[in-house]
C-alpha cells in the first residue's frame, strides 16, 4: 500500500469524523439552545404534577348559630388521562366496577380535553365505603384511576330549607365559559344563597406541586399552597320557625315567608314541594334531573319569590288603602251587602250568600265582605287601584338576597289597551277589587304589604344574610337594615287598616278568629283565591297575610297554601303557629338582635 | 519485561485524553446511578477498569504483530464463547447476551469487537503489503468471518453489535482499498441483507424503532416513548445544564437504560451544551490521535490496526450519540468509556491498548 493512498484514506477519515461531530453539535444546538426552553418545560411537566386542594366552603348558620350547610369529607374518584395505559381497559373496567354508564365517563373526559393530560378528571363524587374498597382492590388493573378525599357540601336539614340555602354542584360546561377562574370538576353555587353568595362562600383552592417519577408515583412535595376556606354566613333565619312551618307544610304545596318588620330580616322561608339538595350535590343521573325539572308540581321553583298567584281577599287591604287615600271613602262609609251585586247583567256574589247587611270598612275587612269592595272598586276604578298597588310596591321586586325573584302584576286600563288592544270594562274592576282577575302577586310581595302596614309605612328590604364572617372570626360584612320604601299616605288610613286586621283575628266575627292566640295579638287578613283549576275540583288557594303583635309589631308574614281551600282554615293556622313559636322565645330573640348590632 | 525505552514511546497524549474521558465517565456514572439505589454500579465499573488496565499491560507486553499473527486462536475462542452464550447465557430483558458467574457477568460480544479486528487485520495483511486493491474474491473471506459472529450476536438478539461488526469489516476493507466493482457488489449485498433482515430477521419492536425515527411524533407514549424522553432530557439541559446530580429526567426514571445506552442524556441534561461539547471534543481528539498513530505506524499491520481501533470507537460513539439525539434508530450500542458495563469498558480499553502498542513500537521494524 502506497504512502500516498494511506494519506488520502486517513484524510477522508478525519473529514468524516469532523463532519459527524459537527452534525452532532448542530443537532445539540438545535435541541438545547433553540428548543431548549420548550423541552425544559416538557421535562418540568413530566415530573411536576399540580394537585388541587379544594378549599372548604364557608358554613351557613342560622341566627342562633345552628349549622344549615357545612362541609364534610368525601371520597371522589378521578382519572388522570396521562396515566391511562389502555383507554378502553380503564374506562370499561371502571364502568363495570362501579356500574356507571361508559358514556358518562367518556363525556367527563371530553369536557376536560383542553386541560393538560396530568389534570385529574372527576368521574364520580362521594363514593361509598364499598365502592372505595372495590376501586382500591382493583387499582393495578385500572391505571390512571385515583380516589381522593375532598370536602363535600352537606345540608343537615335537606328539603326543609332547600329553596333558601340552595345547593352546589359541579360546574357545567356552559358555566365554565363565563366563569374563567373555575376548572372542570369545581363546585359552584347553583341555587339560593349558595348562588347569591358564591364569591364569599367559595374560598380559594390551594395546590400542591409534587414531583412524580415515570410511573406517576409521588417522590416528594415541592410546594404547597394551603387553601383558604370560604367565609361563613350568619343568617337572620330562625331554624325553629322555619322547621315549625315546614312540618305543617311538608305534605302540602305552598309558600310561607316571615319577615322581621323592624329590619327586613327573613326569619323563615318555606316553599313546598321541595327537593333534596344533598342528592344534587352528589350529582344525579340525567334521568333523575329530567324528572326533577319536568315534575308538574315544580319542586325546583321557589314559590315565595317566583310563584305568582291571585291574592284573593288579601288584596282588599290594598284596595281599602286606595279608597281611604284617594278620599273615595272614609272610615264610616257603608255599603249594603245582600249577598251579591248585580252589575250589568251579571250577578257578582259575596262569599256569604245571605249577605252582610250594611257594612262599614272595618267590618268589610274583618268579615271580608266582597260586595263592599265591589262598590269601592267601582268608585275607585282600576287605574287608581293600580296606582295604589304601585305605591305600596306589592308588584315590585323586594330585593331579597336570593336570585330569581319575580315581579307581581296588577292590571290597568292602559295596560289592557296596549297589551290586548281592548278598552277596560268596569265589570273587570269588580274582580280586581277582590284580588281576582288579572291580579298576580308573589307571597313575598304580599308579605311586603303586611310588613309595610305593620311598620306604619316603612318597609325594610328583606335580607336573609345578617353578616359574613371570615374563618378566623373577623366580620367581613354586616348587612344593615335598609329602608326599601317609605309610604307617604295618610297616617289615619294605615291605623284603620291595622285595626281591621286586628279584628280579623281577634273579633268573634273575624274570618280568622279561630286562629287567635291567647298571649299575643296577631293581626291578619285571610284570602281565598279562585283558581282556574277550581273547576277541576282541585280547590282554591288559601292565603293569609299577618303581622304580630298589634302594638309595635315585630314580625310580618304571608302564607299561601295551594289548593288549600279557605284562607281561614288552612293558611291562618300556620300564621298562628309562627306567632306562637316566635313569641315563645321572644326574649332571647331580642337579645340575639342586640348582639348582632 | 517491557523495555524501558519502549515505555518511553508510550503516547501520553492519548493516555491523558483517555483519562479525561474515563474520569468524566465515572463522575457521570455516580450521578446516573444515584437514583438506582445501589452503589455497586460504580464499584463494579472501577473493578472492570482495573481488569481493563491489566489487560492493556498484557497487550503492551506482546508485540502487536505477534497478537495479529496468533489472532486465529483468539477468533476461535471468541466465537466459541459467543455460541456458548447462546445456549448457556443468562437472559435479561428477553435477550441472551450475558455470562454470569461468581456474581459477575460479562458480555462476550463486547470482546468480539477487538478480536474480530485483529483477525481482520491478519486477513488483509498480505494485500496491504502488496498494495493491490481488493477484488470480489478477496473480500469473501473477511466478510464471511465477520458474518459468523455478527449473525450469532444478531440472534441474541443484539442488532447494534451485529451492525457494528459489519461496519468494522467495511472500514478495514475500505482502508485497504477495493476495486470499484467489489465496492458496488458489497454495497448491493448490504442492501440485500438489509431488505432480508427487514422482511424476516427484525423483531417488530426493532422495526418500530426505525419507523419511530422517521415519524418522531408518532405514538409518544408508546414505542417512541424512550426516544422522546431522551430528547426531552437532552434539550432540557439547555446551555449550562441543570447541574451535576440535578438531572430530573434520568433521576425520576423517565429514561430507561439511562446508565447504559442512554448515558449521554445524563451528560447533556446535567452539563448542558457546554459539557456535551467538551465530551464531543475529547472523543474527536481521541479518534484523531488514533488516526495519527495509524499514519505514523512502522508497518502496514500497525497502521490498519490503529485505524480499525479508531473506526470502532468512532462508530460506537457516533451511533450512540446520534441515537440519543434522535438521528439514528435506537439500537443497543453503549457509549465507549461512559456507559455502565464492564465488558464494554474492558473491550474498549483493549482497543486503546492495541493503539498504544502500535505507537510504542513505531520505531521497530
Amino acid at each position: 500500500m502506497g504512502v500516498e493512498r494511506k494519506e488520502v484514506v486517513l484524510k477522508w477519515s478525519k473529514g468524516i469524523v469532523t463532519f459527524v461531530i459537527l452534525i452532532m453539535i448542530l443537532r445539540l444546538w438545535h435541541l438545547q439552545i433553540i428548543k431548549g426552553d420548550e423541552l425544559r418545560k416538557l421535562s418540568e411537566q413530566n415530573r411536576v404534577r399540580i394537585q388541587k386542594i379544594y378549599a372548604p366552603r364557608g358554613t351557613i348558620f342560622d341566627r342562633k348559630g345552628r349549622v344549615l350547610a357545612e362541609t364534610r369529607p368525601s371520597f371522589n374518584l378521578y382519572i388522570i388521562p396521562e396515566d391511562i395505559r389502555d383507554f378502553n381497559e380503564t374506562v370499561d373496567g371502571l364502568a363495570k366496577l362501579l356500574k356507571i354508564d361508559r358514556e358518562e365517563i367518556v363525556e367527563k373526559l371530553r369536557l376536560s380535553k383542553n386541560m393538560p393530560p396530568s389534570f385529574p378528571v372527576k368521574i364520580k363524587s362521594d363514593l361509598s365505603i364499598d365502592e372505595v374498597a372495590k376501586v382500591e382492590a382493583h387499582r393495578i388493573y385500572l391505571p390512571g384511576v385515583t380516589v381522593q378525599i375532598e370536602p363535600k357540601r352537606y345540608y343537615p336539614y335537606g328539603e326543609a330549607i332547600a329553596h333558601l340555602i340552595g345547593y352546589v354542584s359541579e360546574i357545567s360546561s356552559e358555566e365554565l365559559k363565563t366563569h374563567k377562574d373555575y376548572s372542570p370538576g369545581d363546585y359552584i353555587g347553583k341555587y339560593g344563597l349558595e348562588k347569591a353568595y358564591e364569591e364569599y362562600l367559595r374560598g380559594k383552592d390551594g395546590e400542591k406541586r409534587v414531583e412524580v417519577d415515570a410511573t406517576g408515583k409521588e417522590v416528594r412535595v415541592l410546594k404547597t399552597d394551603e387553601p383558604v376556606p370560604g367565609n361563613n354566613l350568619y343568617l337572620n333565619l330562625d331554624l325553629d320557625i322555619q322547621l315549625a312551618i315546614d312540618r305543617v307544610m311538608e305534605k302540602r304545596r305552598g309558600a310561607a315567608i316571615v319577615l322581621d318588620t323592624k329590619s327586613g330580616g327573613v326569619l323563615a322561608l318555606v316553599s313546598r314541594p321541595s327537593f333534596d339538595p344533598n342528592r344534587l350535590v352528589s350529582g344525579i343521573t340525567k334521568e333523575e334531573w329530567k324528572k326533577l325539572i319536568t315534575d308538574k308540581t315544580y319542586p325546583l321553583q321557589n314559590r315565595v319569590i317566583q310563584g305568582r298567584y291571585p291574592p284573593g281577599s288579601t288584596f282588599k287591604l290594598a284596595v281599602a288603602l286606595a279608597g281611604l287615600e284617594k278620599g273615595v271613602i272614609d272610615e264610616k262609609t257603608s255599603f249594603l251587602c245582600r249577598g251579591g251585586l248585580l252589575f250589568g247583567n251579571r250577578f257578582f256574589r259575596c262569599w256569604r250568600e245571605k249577605g252582610h247587611g250594611s257594612v262599614s270598612l272595618h267590618r268589610a275587612i274583618v268579615e271580608s265582605c266582597d260586595v263592599y269592595f265591589y262598590n269601592l272598586g267601582l268608585k275607585l276604578g282600576v287605574d287608581r287601584i293600580h296606582e295604589m298597588a304601585d305605591l305600596l310596591g306589592v308588584t315590585d321586586l323586594t330585593g331579597i338576597d336570593l336570585p330569581g325573584e319575580k315581579r307581581g302584576f296588577v292590571p290597568s286600563s292602559a295596560w289592557k289597551l296596549k297589551a290586548l288592544g281592548q278598552r277596560w270594562y268596569e265589570g273587570e274592576t269588580l274582580s280586581v277589587a277582590i284580588g281576582q282577575g288579572a291580579v298576580w302577586l308573589t307571597p313575598i310581595g304580599m308579605a311586603s304589604l303586611a310588613s309595610l302596614i305593620a311598620n306604619d309605612g316603612v318597609f325594610y328590604k328583606p335580607q336573609i344574610v345578617n353578616r359574613i364572617v371570615s374563618p378566623e372570626g373577623k366580620v367581613i360584612k354586616v348587612f344593615k337594615p335598609e329602608v326599601k320604601r317609605k309610604l307617604e299616605i295618610k297616617e289615619e288610613a294605615l291605623k284603620v287598616i291595622k285595626k281591621a286586621m286586628w279584628g280579623v283575628v281577634n273579633e268573634p266575627n273575624g274570618t280568622a278568629y279561630g286562629s287567635r292566640t291567647p298571649t299575643v295579638e296577631m293581626c291578619g287578613k285571610t284570602g281565598t283565591a279562585q283558581t282556574a283549576s277550581a273547576a277541576l275540583s282541585k280547590g282554591d288557594h288559601a292565603w293569609f297575610v299577618a303581622f304580630a303583635p298589634f302594638s309595635n309589631p315585630e314580625i310580618a308574614m304571608s302564607i299561601l297554601v295551594e289548593y288549600g281551600g279557605h284562607g281561614s282554615s288552612s293558611a291562618a293556622p300556620v300564621a298562628r303557629l309562627v306567632t306562637q313559636e316566635y313569641f315563645k322565645e321572644a326574649k332571647t330573640l331580642k337579645e340575639a338582635r342586640a348582639f348582632d348590632r | 519485561m517491557i523495555d524501558k525505552r519502549k515505555l518511553h514511546h508510550l503516547d501520553f497524549y492519548l493516555i491523558l485524553n483517555l483519562c479525561a474521558i474515563i474520569g468524566i465517565g465515572i463522575l457521570n456514572l455516580i450521578s446516573a446511578t444515584s437514583s438506582l439505589g445501589s452503589k455497586t454500579f460504580v464499584t463494579k465499573q472501577l473493578f472492570a477498569l482495573a481488569i481493563g488496565l491489566g489487560l492493556v499491560m498484557i497487550i503492551l507486553y506482546f508485540d502487536y504483530r505477534i497478537i495479529v499473527s496468533n489472532s486465529l486462536y483468539l477468533y476461535i475462542l471468541g466465537l466459541s464463547i459467543l455460541v456458548l452464550v447462546f445456549f448457556l447465557g443468562a437472559s435479561a430483558g428477553g435477550a441472551k447476551r450475558w455470562f454470569a458467574f461468581w456474581g459477575l457477568s460479562f458480555q462476550p460480544s463486547e470482546f468480539m469487537k477487538p478480536i474480530l479486528l485483529v483477525f481482520l487485520v491478519k486477513m488483509v495483511e498480505d494485500h496491504l503489503k502488496t498494495g493491490s486493491l481488493l477484488s470480489f474474491g478477496d473480500i469473501v473471506k473477511p466478510t464471511f468471518f465477520t458474518f459468523l459472529p455478527a449473525v450469532t450476536v444478531f440472534l441474541q438478539p443484539d442488532l447494534g453489535t451485529a451492525c457494528l461488526l459489519f461496519l468494522l469489516c467495511l472500514s478495514i476493507l475500505s482502508f485497504v482499498g477495493m476495486k470499484r466493482s467489489t465496492f458496488i457488489s458489497l454495497v448491493l449485498g448490504g442492501v440485500l441483507i438489509g431488505i432480508l433482515a427487514w422482511k424476516w430477521g427484525l423483531q417488530p419492536y426493532q422495526k418500530l424503532r426505525i419507523l419511530g425515527l422517521l415519524n418522531p411524533d408518532m405514538d409518544p407514549s408508546g414505542f417512541n416513548y424512550h426516544a422522546r424522553q431522551a430528547m426531552i432530557a437532552v434539550g432540557s439541559g439547555k446551555f449550562f445544564g441543570k447541574g451535576y446530580l440535578c438531572g430530573t429526567q434520568h433521576k425520576l426514571n423517565f429514561i430507561p437504560e439511562h446508565h447504559t445506552d442512554f448515558i449521554f442524556t445524563v451528560i447533556a441534561e446535567e452539563w448542558g451544551f457546554l459539557g456535551s461539547i467538551v465530551v464531543f471534543l475529547l472523543f474527536g481528539s481521541l479518534i484523531m490521535r488514533c488516526l495519527k498513530i495509524s499514519k505514523e505506524a512502522s508497518d502496514e499491520t500497525g497502521s490498519v490496526l490503529a485505524f480499525g481501533c479508531a473506526a470502532l470507537i468512532f462508530w460506537q460513539f457516533s451511533i450512540n450519540v446520534l441515537m440519543t439525539l434522535r438521528f439514528c434508530p435506537v439500537v443497543g450500542i453503549p457509549l465507549p468509556f461512559l456507559s455502565y458495563g464492564g465488558s464494554s469498558l474492558v473491550g474498549n480499553l483493549c482497543l486503546i491498548g492495541l493503539v498504544l502498542n502500535v505507537n510504542m513500537r513505531r520505531y521497530m521494524f
